[in-house]
């Protein structure tokens, strides 16, 4: 690969990181030393030419006998240039290797990071993101899907939807439950049951809306343990507890009323 | 203008065009070779051989599994935008990284 090759390649893998790269990607890749370096080096590149070309007009125009002595110059000047070059490559690979055998791991590191290419600076973030792609749904897991804070969360919503913690719900949450009351509700055989006993109890007597209220929540237990396949010993407690509970505060809440 | 039109013939066959994969698909959702040979205006093989080149010049940190899910190829919407940069400009110059 020739030099214009390589700044062709290097122009195309800048421009290719505007087009493709997600803006996130693209902030940390271009904070990075080795893009601004590549970016500066095609500049460069492009104003060595420049010069070069305005030293070679000046040169054409010249009267014949200076230009003689401008080549020959020239010519001289190239060949000492050229020894300096190989004198700085040598160097630096010497300097470099002489100062890695005690540096620590963390310095070769950064020093190999310095003569990367652009295009192993992408290679390495794109390694990084397939990594990450890997292990994200294990941190996601970790995070909020532990089988503990799943039932917590599915216990606390239960609660919400027995009416046994209703006051501390925001709205969005209260709005949830009643939507999954009222699909309970309008299950077909729920919606049978609730249909009979609302042709025999009175919801306008007080004991007989306390009863109403009572076989609605058993609908309500049957279901929810339904969707959580507990043990049916589970739930035939759950549902007596409930039902007790529910009783006896209802039925205290009612001669209270009475006695007023 | 051979690249317009081949664009064109490019965007004929489905609906989607390049830009509305660049815009809309990239970087946002799985994508396969099919659609990164429009936005690279070349066909499936020659995005399938530049992976292979790819791996190849990345010194062992790729291998074709890492771009495939079981058999076919997929590209993760997490790094698809980066492996279709690094594909781009990959053309003629993957082999040799350096002068």
């Amino acid at each position: 690969m020739n030099l214009n090759m390589y700044l062709e390649h290097i122009d195309r893998l800048l421009s290719s990181i505007d087009t493709y790269i997600e803006e996130d990607t693209q902030k940390e890749i271009k904070a990075h030393p080795l893009y601004s370096r590549s970016k500066v080096e095609k500049e460069l590149y492009d104003q060595i030419e420049n010069k070069l070309g305005k030293a070679i007009n000046i040169i054409t125009t010249m009267p014949l006998s200076l230009r003689f002595s401008v080549f020959a110059g020239i010519h001289q000047a190239l060949d000492s240039w050229y020894f300096h070059l190989i004198q700085m490559y040598t160097t630096d690979l010497i300097e470099k290797a002489k100062y890695k055998q005690n540096a620590m791991d963390i310095e070769k590191q950064m020093m190999d990071q310095l003569d990367k290419s652009l295009e192993e600076l992408l290679f390495e973030k794109l390694k990084q993101e397939m990594a990450l792609k890997e292990l994200k749904p294990i941190l996601d897991e970790h995070i909020t899907d532990t089988v503990e804070e799943q039932a917590i969360i599915n216990a606390l919503f239960e609660e919400l939807i027995m009416e046994r913690w209703r006051s501390d719900a925001n709205e969005q949450i209260k709005s949830q439950v009643q939507e999954v009351q009222e699909h309970i509700r309008n299950i077909p055989s729920n919606k049978s049951i609730l249909d009979k006993v609302s042709r025999v109890l009175d919801a306008d007597q007080p004991k007989e809306q306390l009863l109403l209220q009572w076989i609605e929540k058993i609908l309500r237990i049957t279901h929810l343990n339904e969707q959580n396949q507990r043990s049916s010993a589970a739930a035939k407690y759950l549902i007596e507890k409930t039902v007790i509970e529910n009783a006896s505060d209802a039925i205290r809440a009612l001669n209270e009323k009475n006695n007023r | 203008m051979g690249r317009t039109s081949e664009y064109d013939k490019l965007a004929d066959k489905s609906n989607l065009t390049r830009e509305e994969i660049i815009k809309n698909m990239l970087n946002k959702m799985e994508l396969t070779p099919k659609e990164f040979a429009k936005v690279l205006l070349t066909d499936e093989k020659t995005v399938k051989n530049r992976i292979k080149k790819l791996c190849s010049s990345s010194e062992g940190m790729f291998e074709e599994a890492d771009f495939k899910d079981g058999k076919p190829y997929k590209f993760s919407k997490e790094w698809n935008g980066i492996l279709m940069a690094l594909l781009d400009s990959s053309e003629n110059t993957m082999a040799v990284q350096r002068i």
